[in-house]
């Protein structure tokens, strides 16, 4: 299958007092409707990885490609535009408008487009329905529960079918319940629609619905697993990673020397 | 580290926080000051301001006053959102009710000495410079900069104790939110707001009310109370119901509302509806006055043009004035107290009136006429024929009919055909000049009257002594036995007083101008720090710079202008019956030009604003 991202040899280098190299050479490709995690500890540069990818912030060198096109690239009117139409955007705090309806909120990226109002009623309620969150459209953000906002945060993130979902740690601020419906959803929208998704997180179990998961140490890539058939086999080969990457690692080396 | 050091701590170390706050209060009080000091200057205290326009100044200081406590409310309310948090800290580290109230009481007071002083400064800078720039265009001598001991008291006296009261009232706030809240330091989102149906119509008969009686009632006191009242009652509900009901109107328009960034600036006008209601409340009523003082008192400027007379000081005394000796000594006195040098003509005139359309008229024999006017030996006199002079003060006098005038004369009527109409003479009436024959005879039927002129130099710069000898002959209204006339006086009425209530007029506009223009910055600059937020996660999904600038545009054109557009009809209706009830005859001819002029100043405001917010948004938004 054609891969719908690539990231090439990306470096991130912040300049200041002291100089901070926060990617080294990261490369990895992520097929079309590939489901994929990224993980780390905090600090190792997941963040930068997913703010890079997402064109809020510019690479030092190396590349990024969506679906071909290396945004990048493109001028700030475009890059607008290319966010609109190819990337779609899952946060930790859900970034949903307060003055806004949970039905506003969802058409929002369409009513940028200025698309017909007819259109955006049947998108809202297709999309609505698929995430069960069809009865609660007319409530305020303040009215509903973390999952149900993060739900509709995603079904504002997919309404305009984008090519590349991104997710940063979508299940951060939720309870487990939460958490699990919500990568249920994740998972469903990416099995159904086909939808190539990337996800930074920090929960084991978030990361054990993706198709593969990489792991990031100190901006470099240090390791990735495969899911196979089970998903609880993939927790514990997380789990494993994980443990290693903790921190104990260095002292191991300390005392094999 | 004691208490109120602590307190200083937070100040200087976190100048930006209390910036805006500091900077809202300044304002305040510097243009309270600005007023005071104008209200109590010397010049207009022992000038002869009318006393309504007084009592209307001091109840501007008043308005100014109740709208400052508005205002300071509003940027300490907003000023210790931003700080709940520390308040929250504070808490758990135990911290008791009565500490956190003695640290916020010590913070505002310093704040609000330091913005009272700032003020002052502020105040006293612009006065000065407002002084000039005013009487330079109101074409009068600038008023004196002067100790204003008394406006410093005021300022003072009333402004501290506001911070303290102020301090007390915000603990309010605080006291009633459990720790976690304050912690968090969360604003709830509010409540989209339900238009109620009986306040709406109540609102729309207020303002209806208000101006039906504008336009169609008697005013008197009670009925202009009325009128005030209703109509800001009127505009309040106008903007918290009527704007809620508008809202609704575009929301359900859903082919408008759904169309490109409509729905984000609709539905935060919808979410912001009571704090804009009141901040255009404010700003409407404001307006308003400024508007509506500065056209009524501009009007003055153009009603009276004159002419001058021949001399500086005119007096006539009839017959029947006793005191006429007595009344001629304390001139003489008065102008040898100040070692004026004068000249003094002293001619018997007859007194007579002429038909019935026209006002009476001095008349004079040829021969007193050459002692005036030189100028007349040139033109031989006919017999019974006469040369007359307008008055200077009146505009537009009746032209005489085929240039005769009817003459008294015992009970009978006596034609006079006049060789000519010359230019006006004298400021206390008219003059008809003619010869001996027509004197003597005219004397017989008609009273004598003596008519004492002087003249001298710098007629301009005697208004004390003119006003004095008209206080001492003729008193508050009017002696039927003598009269008298002043240049100093009446240029004083005609030139000075207008420009001086153009002046007051431009000086009050623009301080509440000023008022006005500062709510709307602190509005949009205590509400920056929430909109960039809103703005970067809009931008992360997509929203272009190009569009994020339009939505600003469109926000904050509203909020500059929809209020100034109710201000221009609130106007409209106060001229219309200062025009009616006033007498005034071109107030809305000034009044046009006072909105059109406040109008460029909006505009000019506005774009200085708009490109300096957008500038930040876009710095912060998308670097």
């Amino acid at each position: 299958m054609a891969d719908l991202l690539q990231v090439q040899d990306l470096n991130k280098i912040y300049d200041g007092k002291s100089t901070f190299q926060a990617l080294t050479n990261i490369t990895f490709n992520v097929e079309k409707g590939e489901f994929i995690g990224v993980m780390g500890p905090s600090g190792s540069g997941k963040t930068t990885l997913l703010n890079l990818i997402s064109t809020i912030d510019r690479p030092t060198s190396g590349q990024v490609i969506v679906n071909g096109q290396e945004p990048h690239k493109l001028k700030k009117g475009k890059l607008a535009e290319f966010r609109r139409k190819e990337l779609g955007f899952v946060f930790q705090d859900f970034n949903l408008l307060d003055t806004l309806i949970l039905e506003e909120n969802i058409m929002l990226p369409l009513t940028l487009e200025s698309v017909d109002s007819g259109e955006i009623d049947k998108k809202v309620q297709a999309i609505t329905q698929k995430l069960g969150i069809d009865l609660i459209l007319n409530k305020r953000t303040y009215e509903v529960s973390g999952g149900q906002k993060q739900r509709t945060a995603i079904a504002r993130a997919i309404i305009h079918q984008p090519s590349l979902l991104l997710a940063d740690e979508p299940t951060g601020n939720l309870d487990s319940k939460s958490s699990k419906d919500v990568m249920q959803t994740l998972q469903m929208i990416n099995e159904k629609d086909k939808t190539t998704m990337l996800m930074v997180t920090h929960d084991p179990s978030a990361a054990s619905y993706c198709d593969r998961v990489i792991f990031i140490k100190d901006g470099k890539l240090y390791n990735e697993v495969y899911k196979g058939t089970n998903q609880k086999v993939f927790f514990q080969q997380i789990l494993d990673v994980l443990s290693m990457l903790g921190g104990d690692s260095d002292d191991l080396s300390t005392v094999r020397l | 580290m004691t208490f109120p050091q602590f307190a200083y701590k937070n100040i200087t170390r976190n100048l930006r926080a209390y910036l805006a706050f500091y900077l809202s209060s300044s304002f305040a009080v510097m243009i309270f000051f600005m007023f005071a000091m104008f209200i109590f200057h010397p010049a207009l205290e022992t000038g002869y301001m009318n006393n309504i326009a007084k009592k209307g100044m001091v109840f501007a200081e008043w308005v100014i006053f109740v709208f400052s406590i508005l205002f300071v409310l509003y940027s300490v309310s907003a000023f210790l959102k931003t700080r709940k948090s520390e308040f929250g800290i504070l808490t758990i580290q135990g911290a008791s009710p009565k500490q956190l109230r003695l640290l916020i009481t010590l913070e505002n007071v310093f704040i609000g000495l330091a913005s009272i002083i700032t003020g002052i400064i502020g105040g006293t800078v612009l006065a000065k410079l407002f002084f000039t720039a005013g009487s330079y265009i109101v074409e009068m001598e600038p008023l004196e900069l002067y100790f204003p001991l008394k406006a410093l008291g005021i300022t003072i006296g009333v402004f501290l104790p506001l911070f303290v009261l102020i301090s007390q009232f915000t603990l309010f706030i605080i006291h009633s939110e459990e720790v976690v809240s304050l912690l968090k330091g969360s604003v709830k989102p509010k409540r989209e707001p339900k238009p109620s149906i009986p306040f709406s119509i109540l609102g729309m008969m207020f303002l209806g009310g208000g101006f039906g009686m504008a336009l169609f009632a008697g005013i008197d006191i009670g009925s202009a109370v009325i009128i005030t009242v209703c109509t800001v009652i009127g505009t309040y509900l106008f903007y918290s119901q009527l704007s809620v009901w508008v809202l609704k109107l575009l929301k359900r328009n859903k082919k408008f509302y759904r169309k490109g960034t409509n729905l984000l600036w609709i539905s935060d006008l919808m979410y912001r509806v009571k704090d804009n209601a009141r901040l255009f409340f404010i700003v409407s009523i404001v307006s308003a006055v400024a508007f509506t003082a500065t056209g009524t008192l501009a009007t003055y400027k153009s009603m009276f043009t004159t002419e001058d007379s021949l001399y500086e000081m005119e007096f006539l005394s009839y017959s029947s004035n006793k005191d006429e000796n007595e009344q001629l000594t304390y001139i003489q006195q008065q102008f040898e107290q100040k070692n004026i040098d004068y000249e003094q003509s002293k001619f018997k005139v007859i007194e007579t009136g002429q038909g019935s359309s026209n006002y009476p008229v001095l008349v004079l024999s040829y021969k007193d006429g050459i002692k005036i006017l030189p100028e007349l030996k040139t033109s031989k006199l006919e017999e019974g024929k006469g040369v007359y002079f307008g008055q200077t003060e009146r505009e537009g006098y009746t032209v005489l009919q085929d240039n005769t005038t009817d003459l008294q004369l015992n009970n009978q009527q006596m034609s006079i055909k006049l060789q000519s109409i010359e230019q006006p003479l004298l400021s206390l009436h008219d003059v008809l000049v003619v010869d001996e024959n027509t004197f003597n005879l005219l004397k017989q039927g008609n009273e004598l009257v003596t008519f004492y002129a002087f003249q001298f130099a710098n007629s301009k710069e005697n208004l004390d002594i003119s006003q004095k000898i008209h206080d001492h002959i003729v008193g508050e209204t009017y002696n039927p036995d003598a009269r008298y006339s002043s240049k100093a006086i009446e240029y004083y009425q005609t030139v000075q007083l207008p420009s001086l209530s153009l002046f007051i007029g431009l000086f009050i506009g623009i301080i509440f101008f000023l008022a006005a223009g500062s709510f709307l910055y602190f509005r949009l600059f205590t509400d920056l720090y929430e909109e960039r937020k809103k703005y970067k996660s809009l931008a992360k999904i997509g929203l272009s710079e190009k569009e994020m600038v339009k939505n600003a545009n469109i926000q904050m054109a509203i909020l500059f202008f929809l209020p100034f557009l109710l201000a221009i009809v609130e106007t409209g209706f106060a001229l219309q019956v200062l025009q009616r009830e006033g007498g005034f005859s071109n107030v809305f001819q000034s009044g046009v030009i006072t909105i059109l002029g406040f109008l460029g100043l909006q505009l000019l405001y506005f774009i200085v604003i708009r490109s300096s917010y957008i500038k930040n948004l876009k710095e912060y938004v998308y670097r």
